[in-house]
């Protein structure tokens, strides 16, 4: 039943009930400025940018320190691909049950490496302003191959950090770390300095495999050959190793950010997942919950879609491998076994693709980021 | 306490008897009644009868918030059909006497539903709506538009 409901629910609902504009009483033609500025703090980040060219008065508005620091839009879904050598970036708006509640993150804003790019030379971009931000980094060390890239954020002083290490086959025992908007940016070196002996971070991270949560960087790594979860702090820079807790099993999908707690998904290889939550650091205490596949909810649908993470209102979200014309996104509460399917109208359609010169081929290669908090800063 | 009365005023002299409880959503009554116990009629210079009379509307539908989340969302359900029946103008009118009566609660919720309204909006369309100047030249306008391209970006756009 739900599902038939949401499906007419799409991206143009809300802009569904505009009203014809109308010039106003001379009372509200004088809208007060702070009133002014309520209401553009609520836009999103392109109307808000858009909004410069309306006068000086607007333009002052949102380019004044205050209002930059202060905007900071709902939890949305980013979707970005590439097409030659254009990239194009989308902010969908994210179902989420409770719009109001947010424990996102300013991390939730900024990306790290641009799609595609060559290895060894990491961006730091806001995909937001379209920006990529600052300029190209320098690879911190010639000698490394292959590398990872993290970018961290720490709230207390409210510096990002972006941490570079080597990957592959080699065992390492230090990294490269960078803080951005310091005086003099430039790669230090940090050692990892654990008990347990040389890490090694087998292949290039994606995305799913490294989270910052609340100050603390979490990614997939092995010592002698044994999967565990490192964490780095990013205000005092100190490493330290996380098992994993259960026994080999079972394989570590994907790590997520949930109510400020490290989540990590598990696999035994077949159909079956469960969800572990990091309920204590410091003792290494989980607890855990099986998931239903999402064939359970959707027969079929499972090779078609694919998990990228979790809502703040704890709802997963799995997106689309490829979009041919308007796409579905699937929302579930593993905890209410709720199902929604949510209709996105507007990409991939044959209007879009004549705009863009896209073909008629399938768009592949999408990203899609839970949570995208729009900002107007840059780092 | 609560089962007093109090008439509020408007401009244009229309009179609306509400609950003490009521009025004192509005903040500005609610200071005002500090100040002085004794008041029961109090006239409110900078706002019209017909917006005064949505202001009560909202203020009598939020005046038990309670914690719940049923009721929450029953609530959450009512602020959207409720700012649904306002067009552009309404809203405008609604968001300054919101301001002037110092009703936090609606002033958070129109300000969020005239953002909603407008995101689509063009910069000329905005002008008209809200009565705004363009002091720019047109070169100074280019410049911006051409700063911000990516802005008016249609192509980057879901339309419908």
């Amino acid at each position: 039943m739900e599902q038939g409901e949401e499906k007419n629910e799409n991206v143009t609902r809300k802009s569904g009930r505009r009203s014809e504009p109308s010039s106003l009483s001379k009372s509200a033609s004088s809208l007060l400025l702070d009133l002014t500025s309520e209401i553009l703090l609520r836009l999103p980040a392109k109307s808000a940018v858009r909004f410069r060219s309306v006068s000086k008065l607007w333009s002052s508005i949102t380019t004044n320190p205050y209002f930059i620091n202060s905007f900071q839009s709902r939890p949305n879904l980013l979707l970005f691909f590439r097409e030659g050598e254009r990239l194009l970036v989308f902010t969908l708006p994210q179902h989420n049950r409770n719009p109001n509640g947010s424990s996102s993150q300013p991390i939730d804003s900024y990306h790290i490496n641009y799609p595609n790019i060559k290895a060894g030379n990491p961006l730091v971009w806001n995909p937001t302003m379209r920006k990529l931000l600052p300029l190209p980094l320098r690879k911190p060390e010639k000698s490394w191959k292959s590398m990872n890239f993290f970018l961290g954020y720490e709230p207390v002083e409210g510096k990002h950090k972006v941490v570079c290490m080597p990957c592959g086959r080699a065992y390492y025992d230090e990294c490269q770390v960078l803080t951005l908007g310091s005086d003099q940016e430039s790669w230090r070196t940090v050692k990892t300095n654990h008990k347990g002996g040389p890490v090694t971070v087998h292949r290039t991270i994606c995305y799913g495999q490294c989270r910052c949560i609340n100050g603390v960087i979490y990614y997939l790594a092995g010592i002698n050959f044994v999967l565990v979860i490192m964490s780095f702090d990013v205000r005092s820079e100190k490493f330290d190793v996380i098992e994993l807790p259960w026994d080999n099993k079972l394989w570590p999908t994907m790590l997520i950010s949930y109510e400020g707690r490290l989540v990590c998904l598990s696999s035994n290889g077949n159909n079956s997942r469960s969800m572990w939550v990091l309920e204590d650091a410091e003792k290494q205490e989980w607890s855990s919950y099986n998931l239903l596949p999402l064939s359970h909810y959707d027969p079929g649908s499972e090779d078609l879609f694919k998990l990228i993470g979790i809502t703040i209102d704890g709802e997963l979200i799995y997106v689309p491998n490829a979009v041919f014309e308007s796409f579905d996104v699937i929302y579930i509460d593993p905890k209410r076994k709720t199902f929604r399917r949510v209709g996105y109208r507007g990409i991939g359609d044959k209007d879009f693709r004549q705009r863009n010169e896209l073909g008629e081929k399938p768009l592949r290669g999408l990203q899609f980021y839970p949570n995208h908090i729009e900002t107007l800063m840059s780092l | 306490m609560s089962s007093n009365k109090i008439v509020l005023t408007s401009s244009d002299g229309e009179s609306f008897e509400v609950e003490e409880v009521v009025a004192r959503k509005l903040q500005i009554v609610g200071h005002m009644l500090e100040d002085d116990c004794v008041i029961n009629e109090i006239p409110l210079q900078n706002v019209t009868g017909d917006i005064l009379s949505m202001v009560i509307e909202y203020c009598k539908t939020h005046v038990d918030e309670e914690e719940s989340e049923e009721a929450q969302t029953k609530l959450k359900t009512w602020d959207e059909e409720f700012m649904k029946k306002f067009d552009i103008k309404t809203l405008l009118q609604i968001i300054l006497a919101a301001n002037y009566l110092n009703v936090k609660g609606l002033l958070d919720l129109v300000s969020q539903t005239i953002a909603d309204t407008i995101k689509d909006y063009t910069p000329e369309q905005i002008r008209e709506v809200f009565g705004v100047e363009n002091d720019y030249t047109e070169e100074e306008e280019a410049e911006v538009r051409k700063e911000n391209a990516w802005a008016f970006d249609e192509a980057d756009t879901p339309k419908p």
